[in-house]
């Protein structure tokens, strides 16, 4: 497994390699003026992780590694943690990024950290989900339907907002507004159990499926 | 010594095609040929003895164990007729990462390989030859000692010279009585060279499993009058067609068919006639 992350990495810093430290010194530069931007660098991270391994099932490297000494279970998990890895990566990075602009104007670290601790988990979740759909309906219906999650809670907004005259709409936002952190908790606990629970799920249908 | 594959009674069906009741064994030392006409269920085969499914029924035995235990492959180089290393890799980084997952990967062989087939170390995948990318493969099936060659269809675009040198290979890789090799190709007169003996495919179904040596002695071509090929006993022949000028039949015992019809042109069946003999008489 540890072979198969290496490749991971491998080749992750060949097609991006030459790219994130231009990045990385983009947002250390936009930071400056809006401090807590460099949280999207943990998104991006994680996010060119995520093509890279979409781009891999395409291409059909799992039919190869029935080849390799390898079992489905341990190129799933390898795929996971070369994600999960990113994700932490991403972390540290956006942190060190983001310090800077803190160091010079004094913006409160506390802030900088949970919005990396945030963008950090949403990036498991989102990554675990899209990963699964990917495993169980390959790449080209997993973008529609990662899509149809993304967009589906908008939407829903959108035509409660539409139809709020006969809909408890703004109680809702309130009750919202003032259960905030106890949400926030929730989501932040939810997010690795997700990515946890998509591991596993993926490892199921992984095992099953003809390659 | 165990055999190094053994199918029996596979079965697999799809929506459009049926693999059924396949049985064949690869013993250990020998080379094998698995042939058959595009669609017959060769590629099938290959992905079922390395556990790329589940069939629907018999089993398959690989080195003894069932193909779905990962550490038996560490025994078997496999070639695919498709590349599935990422092109924007060189040779040197497929190396790498060989490396790690492999663990009796042989850095020395490697490098011996890359250089014996003229491979540059420093060049993408994406940018080399399909003839080079079949010798990549190779290399990257060779590099760990394996003792099993599993090939589909691996000297499909090299040129005849190229072709030679990887027939020599797996002749050389042959001479260790425990290696094996399992060869799917087109190219019947590459296993008329080297096979052992011949699993021949049709629609999904085992024609055959002979020895090569009794295939060539045995089936020939006979051409003569269609009045004359009527009289020869049924069992004799294997196949027949018809064109315009005159009859011809494949028949499975050349000495007895030279007796019976003296004035007969019978020549010796390749590979390529049995084929087309055995494969197209469905048509007739």
């Amino acid at each position: 497994m540890k072979g198969l992350i290496s490749k991971d990495f491998l080749l992750y810093g060949k097609i991006y390699g030459k790219v994130f430290p231009f990045l990385i010194l983009l947002f250390a530069a936009l930071s400056l003026a809006t401090p807590g931007l460099s949280i999207a660098l943990c998104w991006m991270l994680t996010f060119y992780g995520l093509l890279l391994s979409h781009s891999e099932l395409g291409c059909k490297w799992d039919l190869y590694t029935c080849a390799l000494p390898v079992s489905r279970r341990q190129v799933v998990s390898a795929r996971f943690l070369f994600i999960l890895l990113l994700a932490v990566l991403g972390f540290v990075l956006g942190f060190a990024v983001g310090i800077i602009p803190v160091l010079f104007k004094g913006a409160l670290t506390s802030e900088l950290l949970i919005g990396c601790s945030a963008t950090f988990l949403v990036c498991l979740a989102f990554c675990g989900i899209s990963l699964l759909f990917n495993y169980k309906f390959g790449p080209a219906q997993a973008r529609i339907a990662i899509t149809i999650l993304c967009v589906s809670p908008v939407a829903v907004l959108v035509l409660l907002q539409f139809l709020s005259s006969s809909l408890p709409l703004e109680s809702l936002l309130f009750w919202i507004e003032s259960h905030a952190s106890l949400l926030l908790v929730c989501g932040a606990l939810a997010c690795p159990v997700i990515f946890g629970a998509c591991w596993l799920f993926s490892i199921r249908v992984r095992e099953k499926q003809e390659l | 010594m165990q055999n190094a594959i053994e199918v029996t009674g596979l079965c697999k069906h799809y929506p459009d095609f049926s693999l059924e009741n396949v049985s064949f064994t690869v013993p250990s030392g020998s080379i094998v040929g698995l042939i058959g006409e595009n669609g017959a269920g060769k590629t099938t085969i290959l992905r079922a003895i390395l556990g790329a499914f589940q069939p629907d029924g018999g089993s398959v035995r690989l080195l003894g164990h069932a193909p779905f235990d990962a550490a038996v492959k560490q025994q078997i180089g496999v070639v695919f007729s498709d590349s599935f290393f990422p092109e924007i890799l060189t040779a040197r980084h497929l190396g790498r990462i060989l490396a790690s997952i492999q663990p009796g990967f042989d850095a020395e062989c490697w490098q011996e390989l890359l250089s014996r087939f003229s491979l540059p170390e420093k060049k993408q995948i994406k940018d080399l030859s399909l003839g080079m990318r079949s010798k990549l493969r190779l290399a990257a099936a060779l590099c760990h000692h394996p003792s099993l060659l599993i090939l589909d269809e691996a000297t499909s675009g090299l040129d005849p010279i190229m072709r030679g040198e990887v027939l020599d290979m797996l002749w050389e890789f042959i001479q260790d009585e425990g290696h094996s090799v399992l060869l799917s190709t087109h190219i019947t007169s590459d296993l008329e060279k080297i096979a052992d003996s011949i699993v021949f495919l049709h629609k999904g179904q085992l024609l055959f499993q002979k020895d090569a040596p009794e295939l060539w002695e045995s089936y020939g071509v006979l051409r003569t009058g269609q009045d004359k090929l009527d009289s020869l006993p049924a069992e004799l022949i294997a196949a027949r067609r018809t064109s315009a000028m005159g009859a011809e039949a494949l028949v499975n015992d050349r000495q007895k068919a030279a007796a019976l019809l003296s004035d007969a042109v019978l020549d010796k069946a390749s590979l390529e006639d049995i084929m087309c003999f055995l494969a197209g008489r469905d048509a007739e």
